[in-house]
């Protein structure tokens, strides 16, 4: 039986949203900042507060539903509880977009909170269809998955990264978030090239990009990079972002920021500058074109 | 078992127990190393579990210290991980696993904080309902039965941790010692109520005998059995306070019959 369908809400415009985080709730509710869209992690949204708070954030403006939690590369499948719960604040919320991760974080009935990366298998693939399926089935409607920011890889994987998440958009319909950050962070991590990499992914099922500050790895962990959303996104980001616009043409584009959260007027600077190098970008492709 | 089930479940050991589980063979041992890339996942689920647990012990956090905490978390963590995404539901078995830490012996009312945190917790992040309006039990039969308000937690508490839950979260350090120090931890216990009300989440005060009544009212005693036993006067100053702090949210009329599941007051669903 298909569950009733999430209203769509408010689409969310091809321009720069920010990520809502709690420290700015007051400020959302006292002057609605000029910003196109905002975006929330479904999790912290589960308390009655909080969704207080965003039903009224909904009204002014447009929302996306941005799901830190469904494990969708559990091979247990999903916890149906949390779904369901999800699910039914996608139905009272009507956001514009849904999405979710290309990774796992639950396994014998323990929560891991994190984004756990997964092997690329013909295995894989099969099981992270099959939970992108049911996921959609309970939203009733197509979801967006984005490329996880990794630290590891698996020596039994055969899929290349973005020809997974092109299966995956082939096998369930889903579309894709392509987060910017996350590719150069994965890249530098694995000594991936992020420009091939971002070639290799099919642009018409890109709904959304996302951007965002890393940090590099200290200690153990020296040679890596860290997906730390703490800082604003690195100038070769934006580069590489530059080179999406110009692949792909414009989308809406997150500012994300998860720790060391500035004031709102700096967020809402940095989705200033992503605005700009959309339409710059768009002018540009209109001009050759 | 299917290869990523398996491997998931090593995943998982090998995140939660180091010591235990070696580093799964599967992962690539390119520079810094397998078990160096694991620990990056490491840190950050460890980050995130003591993190959710801070954030909902705020005061046990402040007893203790940071390092204390995050030690006892860390262990807590590793035996009783959240089942599932939303870690505002986690964290309830806190309390009896300090009881049991020997490292927190000598605070014998730790749990007790940690109790009433948890309760707090609870009380800050339930669904928010309407309170109950006595006018609506008008034309009610006496064998009406109430539903506890979702944020409501009871509790029975054999230290003062209200005073020491209150005085831990003074910010100014000079002014919470003085605090802290003027409270004797063998004091005696308490009976609260907390939930969270017009103004905010408050322990309410009660005797033993509105906690008991509260009790049984909660858990569905039908009214006209709870009354048995108390004084006319008492019960009439306990059910106005529990209507004033919003106990309930609404109720079943014996009249609606036992098979009936949704009771007169509310809409959860609405």
């Amino acid at each position: 039986m298909r569950a009733a369908r999430a209203g769509t809400g408010r689409p969310i415009p091809a321009r720069a949203g920010i990520g809502l985080r709690f420290p700015h709730h007051a400020a959302f509710l006292q002057t609605r900042p000029a910003i196109a869209w905002v975006e929330v992690h479904s999790e912290n949204y589960l308390s009655g507060p909080a969704f207080a708070v965003l039903e009224t954030v909904r009204r002014e403006v447009p929302v996306s539903l941005h799901g830190v939690g469904l494990s969708l590369g559990s091979a247990e499948g999903l916890d149906g509880r949390h779904l369901a719960r999800c699910a039914a604040l996608a139905r009272r919320i009507e956001p514009g977009l849904i999405s979710e991760h290309l990774a796992w974080d639950s396994v014998g009935g323990a929560h891991l909170p994190d984004l756990l990366p997964l092997p690329l298998t013909e295995e894989s693939l099969a099981i992270v269809a099959r939970n992108i399926d049911a996921a959609q089935e309970a939203f009733g409607r197509r979801i967006l998955i984005e490329n996880p920011a990794t630290y590891l890889q698996f020596r039994h994987s055969t899929i290349p990264e973005p020809e997974f998440l092109a299966a995956l958009a082939e096998r369930t319909g889903c579309g894709l978030i392509c987060d910017i950050n996350n590719i150069f962070v994965s890249a530098a991590n694995h000594g991936w090239d992020a420009g091939v990499y971002l070639r290799a992914l099919p642009g018409y099922t890109i709904g959304e990009y996302h951007l965002a500050g890393h940090t590099a790895g200290e200690g153990e962990a020296a040679g890596l990079l860290i997906d730390t959303h703490d800082r604003p996104t690195a100038p070769a980001v934006l580069a590489l972002f530059d080179a999406a616009l110009r692949a792909f043409g414009p989308r809406p584009v997150l500012i994300e920021r998860d720790a060391s959260i500035p004031p709102l007027a700096e967020l809402l600077a940095e989705a200033a500058v992503a605005d700009a190098m959309m339409t710059r970008a768009e002018a540009d492709l209109a001009a050759v074109g | 078992m299917p290869p990523l089930a398996d491997l998931q479940r090593r995943f998982r050991a090998a995140l939660l127990e180091p010591d235990r589980e070696p580093v799964p063979a599967e992962i690539a041992d390119c520079a810094p190393g397998a078990g160096a890339r694991l620990g990056v996942y490491r840190g950050n689920v460890r980050g995130a579990l003591i993190g959710a647990l801070r954030l909902g012990f705020p005061a046990v956090a402040r007893m203790v210290g940071e390092d204390f905490f995050a030690a006892a978390a860390g262990v807590f963590a590793i035996a009783a991980p959240p089942r599932g995404a939303d870690l505002y539901e986690w964290g309830g078995g806190l309390a009896d696993f300090l009881a049991g830490f020997a490292p927190a012996r000598g605070l014998a009312w730790l749990a007790d904080l940690a109790r009433l945190e948890w309760a707090v917790g609870r009380a800050l992040h339930a669904p928010m309902l309407p309170q109950l309006d006595p006018a609506q039990l008008a034309g009610a039969a006496a064998r009406v039965r109430f539903v506890a308000h979702p944020s409501l937690s009871l509790l029975a508490l054999s230290y003062p941790v209200r005073a020491i839950w209150q005085a831990a979260l003074i910010a100014a350090e000079a002014e919470r010692h003085a605090a802290l120090a003027a409270i004797a931890p063998d004091a005696g216990g308490e009976f609260l109520a907390v939930l969270r009300g017009p103004d905010g989440v408050v322990p309410v005060v009660l005797g033993a005998a509105g906690f008991g009544f509260a009790r049984d009212l909660t858990a569905g005693t039908p009214l006209d059995i709870a009354l048995v036993g108390l004084a006319a006067e008492t019960a009439a100053s306990l059910l106005a306070l529990f209507f004033a702090q919003g106990f309930f949210v609404g109720f079943h009329d014996a009249l609606d019959g036992p098979a009936s599941d949704s009771p007169r007051g509310y809409d959860l669903h609405g």
